[in-house]
């Protein structure tokens, strides 16, 4: 199964995030993540979502989003030509032993601790989804007493600023 | 002009050309209703039994005239009743607005009395809908309803409004009525390819669904078929659309449809699909399905290319002008040979046994359908019943065989038959029922009876739930769980009690008497025919198995 990052344009209504979830779950299309927030026109809505499927799964997924009434259009953000980003925060347990350790990782990745108490830290870090795979797989010794994810968001690289406006056709 | 938004929800109603609502009143759109009262004159309100009868009767008024139907109910149950009647028209890209009223703005999500989130239920069964928030949307709000539900491919679209929305006043701009927006972008480096197909092929066909009606395009279909001497078999949606007794159309195709149009699509070695979806009734074993074929796509739904089947070419645009832009590349040819082994394979085709003592399915719908005629426009439930009908009824024209194809809806026939009849008034229209789907909505009676709808029924009673014991005898060893209906109901004293007219039938000489008193009635009449429960609708090809698999007995 291929992973797939899509950026999907909709006008900023209520219920338009509903509307492409209930697609997706009637449709049985998988939703690893999703994220979804005005832009700079507040008419106009980013949702952007990072799926699994073959290449006919990602045909259907695109063509049936596509023609819902709210979604202006669609764009393929594919990881190695596109801008990803994703926010993850950590609730970490520590002791005089594992303390050093974690710090050493957050300076490497270049995280942040937000929180501090005596036994435990949060750590955040942003960065591109293979960092912050690399950056779990690290810390996957260690005790996670909590863990949440903002979900992928992305941009196409280059120029290109108008690429939302795209219209269906 | 300063309106109320019940006096603008009125008004483009008039304005998008809608004559007839059929609805159901209740408080939260008392406001529309009061407004309706004035505008009576140019507005029909048909009020059903149950909520579900009025968007079966939108749906069937939809399919009779390939205008759109309009469908109001209240808030809560009123709503949630629609929701079958809704997804039944989805299936089928039925152009319908469902109108349903809410609770007022500061009631919504506190649980009040009536209140359902009736568009997040709605929400997978409708191409779109709305909530209107604001009076001032009121009137583009209906607008686009009506624009998105006859536009492109065809499908229910339903507007919430609350209560308070109908009683508070905005300022309303007159209109044109929308139009189907939809234009054709056609591809002709694909149309060229697909017309080289054509012109190459040894052994064509032509797979053709329901969007051929949609698109109004039956005589282009046949000018298609009549040039390329391609023929055609035509899915249970697309009955009518060509008539049957041309000799390119095969007749039905899939689980139940007849061998020679299951044979001719398998042998094919071009196969046209024309307005169709490659459902799971058709293309039963969607890897086999055109396996020796290559498959030309016409749809104007780009989502249904390579959905079940994946083609080789697809051409996207109403069927009509696809089929206008590819006509032209295409070769006269005649092809004897083919039509040879079609003629074959039509030997084998099945023809049931006639009777002179018991009633048989085909006899009874054939005897009905000579008597009624080949102008009639004929209804269906679901079930056995509805497939003898698309078998042995015969079909001459488009929007006259009415029936739930993609959602399989019991229940539909009745509401249908009344909206196709009141959309339809110098038309005769038959429906064909069980008793297992009768039962479900046979209350329409009510309505048939107070709006002089005189719909003519003809009841299948088997005293069971055929198509279903048909798969427990043939798949089920005979466990026929909870099938058997046993019912005891008089269907002459019900509709009687009505205040129709009912007949009872053991004979066709009965039957014969029964359809012409029928033919003059006034009032709606039931022909209660009782019929073996073990007949079958053959031939059957299991799901999931190709022609090779055929049952012919």
């Amino acid at each position: 199964m291929t992973k797939h990052v899509i950026s999907i344009v909709v006008d900023n209504n209520a219920n338009v995030m509903a509307r492409v979830s209930s697609l997706f779950a009637r449709r049985r299309f998988n939703m690893t993540s999703v994220t979804a927030a005005q832009t700079s026109d507040p008419a106009v809505s980013i949702i952007t979502i990072v799926t699994e499927g073959d290449s006919h799964v990602l045909d259907q997924i695109v063509k049936q989003t596509l023609k819902m009434e709210e979604v202006k259009s669609i764009t393929l953000l594919p990881p190695n030509e596109s801008l990803l980003s994703e926010t993850i925060m950590l609730r970490m347990a520590f002791d005089p032993a594992t303390i050093s350790p974690i710090k050493d990782i957050v300076e490497v990745y270049r995280a942040r601790i937000i929180d501090l108490t005596s036994s435990s830290m949060v750590i955040q870090l942003t960065g591109k989804p293979s960092k912050i795979e690399g950056f779990l797989e690290v810390m996957s010794p260690y005790q996670i007493l909590e863990m949440c994810r903002s979900g992928i968001i992305g941009m196409p690289r280059g120029s290109q600023s108008d690429w939302w406006k795209s219209s269906k056709d | 002009m300063k309106l109320t938004g019940s006096e603008i929800f009125c008004e483009v109603l008039v304005e998008q050309g809608v004559d007839t609502l059929f609805g159901y009143p209740g408080g939260a759109v008392l406001n529309l209703y009061d407004a309706l009262y004035k505008y009576q004159d140019r507005i029909r309100h048909i009020i059903t039994a149950h909520e579900q009868g009025a968007a079966h009767a939108a749906d069937g008024y939809a399919r009779a005239t390939g205008r759109t139907g309009v469908v109001l109910v209240t808030s809560g149950p009123g709503a949630t009743n629609l929701v079958t009647g809704i997804a039944t028209a989805y299936m089928d890209s039925v152009p319908m607005v469902a109108i349903t009223g809410n609770v007022p703005t500061p009631l919504i999500g506190q649980d009040s009395f009536q209140e359902v989130y009736i568009a997040g239920i709605t929400m997978p069964i409708t191409k779109h809908n709305f909530v209107v928030d604001r009076v001032e949307d009121l009137a583009d709000i209906l607008r686009e309803a009506f624009r998105i539900a006859q536009t492109g491919r065809k499908g229910p679209v339903l507007v919430d409004i609350p209560k308070d929305m109908t009683s508070a006043v905005a300022e309303f701009v007159p209109a044109a009525p929308v139009r189907d927006a939809y234009t054709s972008h056609i591809d002709m480096d694909a149309i060229d390819k697909a017309a080289d197909i054509i012109n190459n092929a040894q052994r064509p066909a032509i797979y053709y669904g329901g969007g051929v009606i949609s698109s109004g395009a039956s005589a282009e279909l046949a000018a298609l078929m009549k040039k390329t001497c391609m023929p055609g078999a035509y899915t249970l949606m697309a009955a009518g659309v060509i008539d049957s007794d041309d000799p390119l159309n095969l007749g039905m195709v899939g689980m139940h449809g007849c061998r020679t149009s299951n044979f001719a699509l398998d042998y094919a070695d071009v196969m046209v699909a024309v307005g169709t979806r490659f459902s799971d009734r058709v293309a039963l074993a969607p890897d086999a399905f055109g396996r020796r074929a290559k498959l030309i796509q016409i749809d104007i739904d780009p989502s249904e290319v390579n959905k079940n089947v994946g083609v080789d070419v697809s051409l996207m645009g109403d069927v009509k002008d696809i089929i206008c832009a590819l006509l032209p590349k295409l070769h006269q040819t005649c092809r004897d040979e083919w039509l040879a082994q079609i003629a074959e394979w039509k030997q084998e085709d099945y023809h049931p046994e006639d009777s002179d003592t018991t009633l048989k399915p085909h006899q009874v719908i054939r005897k009905v359908n000579e008597m009624a005629g080949n102008d009639a426009i004929y209804v269906t439930d679901v079930g056995q019943h509805q497939m003898w009908a698309a078998q042995y009824l015969h079909h001459v024209k488009p929007r006259h065989f009415l029936t739930s194809g993609g959602l399989g809806t019991m229940g539909f026939g009745y509401g249908a038959a009344i909206g196709a009849k009141i959309a339809k008034p110098e038309k005769r229209v038959v429906l064909f029922t069980g008793d297992g789907s009768f039962h479900m909505n046979m209350n329409e009676a009510c309505t048939a009876v107070s709006f002089g709808v005189p719909v003519i029924t003809v009841i299948l009673d088997n005293h069971v739930l055929g198509m279903v014991r048909q798969w427990q005898t043939s798949f089920y060893g005979k466990r026929y769980s909870c099938t058997d209906l046993n019912r005891r109901t008089d269907y002459v004293k019900v509709i009687e009690g009505f205040g129709g007219k009912g007949y009872h039938c053991d004979t066709l000489a009965d039957l014969e008497k029964a359809m012409a008193e029928a033919l003059q009635s006034d009032v709606p009449v039931w022909i209660h025919c009782c019929i073996d429960k073990d007949e079958k609708v053959l031939p059957m090809i299991p799901g999931g198995c190709t022609c090779d698999s055929i049952i012919m007995e």
